[in-house]
């Protein structure tokens, strides 16, 4: 375990590191505005707004709202709109993470599936269904799209990948939203992460871990 | 029967005669005959171990050849393992596939992506150098799909045409693949190519953007893979071989490595097929071995895992000796026991045939006594008589015995001849002395169909030829006449000289010998002068 620590660290490591301010989990990023190489994540972009009018029609009539999962998550949403800040995301991340999880190949007989809301409502899912409710979910209650990012992880700690939402409130260091723990906890204080790659809509960033001394 | 001439050879103490030629030959091919069976039997079982112990060294060497093999391939997955963590790497995936779609974009996609993969590379490269540096490599490069190098531990990384046809040959396969070690700088290299997937949906098999290219030292591990162990015998050897451009290579690791070429069929003599499993000669040395070769899975290598020919088959030579010695002991025990038994047989038959013979002699003597009492002792007489000179001539047991029965038997024939012609004392006439003649041929009729083993007949043929020819029945001279009959002519001669007759009083013995001196030329002198002598001492 230590080994495959050191080994990713060293792996994703730089000796003399940029001066410059190291950011999402103290890696080094690399932005730029192309989805072009994340065809997963344009996918279930795409089909998010092709969901929206169920949402929409869910909220006109929460009682007759089918399935109650659904109902339950949008009146989640219209209980908390408004200002979000850290007790929503709080509250949001407790909401999100009673639903169980399932691995992908279970639920869809694939190694890797992005889930949109409904389908997450629907049979629940793995670590970025998760995300990708959570992302959706703070865009409804207002938040912008651009503070938010899907951070897909390596977990040095259990070795495999995972993702993450990060939320980056006004000011502040990005909070984490893990799926594994619902404490919503600044970036600074996870340190079982390493960073590979992170995007909203509009920008990817590649993340490298400087080399720590 | 033996003749005449052969009874000076017969010896013996009472019998007849010993085992003939014929039965000693017929002894000597039965000894032969068990021994050449005892050869083959003794044979058959050395065969017989012979395949036992090419079967277990065949299986032996099967599964020693297996075992080896899959030790390298474990060996090669964990190789091919290494670097997992970087061609897995989303971060590496998400760069590897930005830099091959940068080609396919048009200028505003392009654009977005340049400036953030520029300021990416040099991270990436020391990433790279990293990997190199831990796992202690030669080298590592990435090549994109499109076969240009865009990450490398060197910093001025080259690639052959050998190498861009092994990443092509990785994107047409879809998994990590192992390359044939080479040669360089007085070190074995081997490169191992693995795949990197781009960020797409598995399921779909996604595309392969680039190929990570690994070099690794491998000299020291594959002279490993070929050491002998406590398990190993000796004369055994294990070798590492590699296809590589359709040949045949032996890798031979050590001080100073090589890699042996030998031809594309090489191998083919120690395939497990549908021949029979054999030795052959060592495609590494000529020396004569029994060996096995194995397929490394998923990898251009072959183990092959040889025994020398005659360690394997040193069990043998002492378990040959032992059957042959024990084998040459039976035949030892059967031969003189079948030998003995044969000379016990053969001489109880003889004893049985002698006291037959003589019994039949016997009978036939009695027979001539009840038909004439004279010529009954006139024939023992004659047969004393023929004894004592024999004797004195020192005559072996056959000799003695064929005089002795030709004696007791010359008269039979006389039974057939009218009393009236034997007794005449007066001369005969010629047609009586014809028919006095031709006792000898009644004589021989009735031996005729006997089987003595003695040659009594010939005997009795000749005892009435005289050497000067004027005898009877065949006028024989000199050397004609046998031995024994010009014994008998003498003593039966002598005998009816010095025996009373109706018609004549004895001849006394001087006169008697008188009438030899006078026929001197008729009867064998020699034997006259025993004759005086044996009178003399009575």
């Amino acid at each position: 375990m230590m080994r495959n620590l050191l080994l990713l660290i060293t792996f994703l490591s730089f000796v003399p590191a940029l001066a410059q301010a190291q950011n999402l989990f103290g890696s080094i990023e690399f932005r730029a505005a192309s989805l072009e190489a994340l065809p997963k994540w344009t996918t279930v972009l795409k089909k998010v707004s092709l969901e929206q009018h169920l949402f929409n029609e869910c909220d006109e009539n929460l009682k007759i709202c089918e399935p109650a999962s659904l109902a339950a998550w949008r009146k989640f949403i219209q209980e908390h709109k408004g200002q979000v800040n850290q007790d929503t995301v709080q509250a949001l991340n407790d909401f999100i993470n009673q639903w169980g999880y399932v691995n992908d190949i279970q639920n869809w007989g694939v190694s890797d599936y992005w889930a949109t809301p409904m389908e997450f409502l629907n049979r629940s899912g793995d670590c970025e269904d998760y995300a990708i409710l959570k992302f959706v979910a703070l865009k409804e209650l207002g938040f912008p799209a651009d503070n938010m990012r899907l951070v897909v992880v390596q977990d040095v700690v259990r070795e495999i990948a995972h993702a993450v939402l990060a939320v980056y409130l006004e000011g502040e260091e990005p909070l984490i939203m893990d799926s594994l723990f619902n404490v919503v906890l600044p970036h600074t204080e996870v340190l079982q992460y390493v960073p590979y790659y992170s995007v909203n809509e509009t920008t990817r960033w590649a993340h490298i871990m400087p080399h720590r001394d | 029967m033996p003749k005449l001439d052969e009874l000076k050879n017969i010896s013996g103490k009472g019998h007849f005669y010993m085992p003939t030629p014929k039965l000693v030959m017929l002894g000597g091919l039965m000894a032969l005959g068990i021994l050449i069976l005892g050869g083959v039997i003794g044979k058959s079982f050395v065969d017989y171990r012979k395949d036992v112990l090419t079967e277990d060294v065949r299986s032996r060497l099967e599964i020693l050849s297996k075992g080896r093999a899959d030790v390298v391939a474990a060996w090669l997955d964990g190789l091919k393992a290494v670097g997992g963590h970087i061609t897995g790497a989303d971060v590496v995936r998400l760069y590897s596939t930005e830099i091959s779609l940068a080609n396919a974009l048009g200028e505003a996609g392009k654009d977005k992506l340049n400036k953030s993969l520029l300021a990416q590379k040099p991270y990436m490269q020391h990433t790279i150098k990293e990997y190199v540096r831990q796992n202690n490599l030669v080298q590592a490069m990435m090549v994109s799909d499109q076969g240009q190098i865009f990450l490398s531990s060197l910093d001025q990384p080259q690639l052959s045409e050998t190498q861009l046809q092994g990443v092509v040959k990785v994107l047409e396969r879809r998994q990590p693949i192992v390359f044939p070690a080479q040669l360089s700088s007085g070190q074995l290299l081997m490169d191992i190519y693995k795949p990197v997937y781009a960020l797409e949906e598995e399921s779909k098999s996604p595309r392969i953007v680039a190929v990570m290219m690994s070099t690794f030292k491998v000299g020291n591990q594959m002279m490993e893979m070929v050491a002998t162990d406590q398990l190993s015998l000796d004369g055994e050897r294990i070798f590492l071989m590699q296809e590589s451009d359709h040949m045949i290579e032996n890798i031979m690791t050590g001080d100073i490595p090589a890699l042996q070429k030998l031809a594309e069929n090489a191998l083919d003599p120690f395939w497990l097929g549908n021949a029979g499993f054999d030795a052959h000669e060592s495609v590494v040395d000529g020396s004569v071995v029994f060996g096995v070769s194995t397929d490394v899975a998923s990898s251009p290598f072959v183990i092959l895992h040889e025994y020398e020919r005659d360690e394997a088959l040193y069990p043998l030579v002492e378990y040959a000796q032992t059957v042959y010695a024990t084998t040459l002991m039976i035949v030892a025990i059967l031969v003189v026991s079948m030998t003995s038994y044969m000379v016990y047989v053969v001489g109880s038959r003889n004893r049985r045939r002698v006291t037959m013979q003589q019994q039949s002699m016997n009978a036939l003597v009695r027979a001539t006594e009840i038909r004439d009492p004279y010529l009954t002792g006139h024939s023992e007489r004659v047969a004393k008589l023929a004894l004592a000179i024999a004797n004195k001539m020192d005559m072996n047991v056959a000799e003695r015995s064929t005089l002795y029965y030709a004696a007791m038997m010359s008269g039979i024939g006389k039974i057939f001849v009218p009393r009236e012609i034997l007794n005449k004392p007066g001369k005969l006439l010629a047609k009586e002395k014809k028919v006095l003649h031709e006792h000898v041929n009644h004589a021989l009729n009735v031996l005729q169909d006997s089987n003595f083993d003695l040659p009594i007949d010939e005997a009795i043929s000749q005892m009435y030829e005289r050497l000067d020819g004027s005898g009877y029945p065949n006028k024989l001279a000199g050397k004609e006449i046998n031995e024994l009959s010009r014994i008998l002519a003498v003593c039966d001669v002598y005998c009816a000289l010095v025996q009373p007759r109706s018609y004549r009083k004895e001849v006394p013995h001087v006169k008697a010998m008188t009438t030899f001196e006078k026929d001197a030329d008729k009867f064998d002198s020699q034997v006259v002068d025993v004759l005086k002598h044996v009178v003399a001492s009575e």
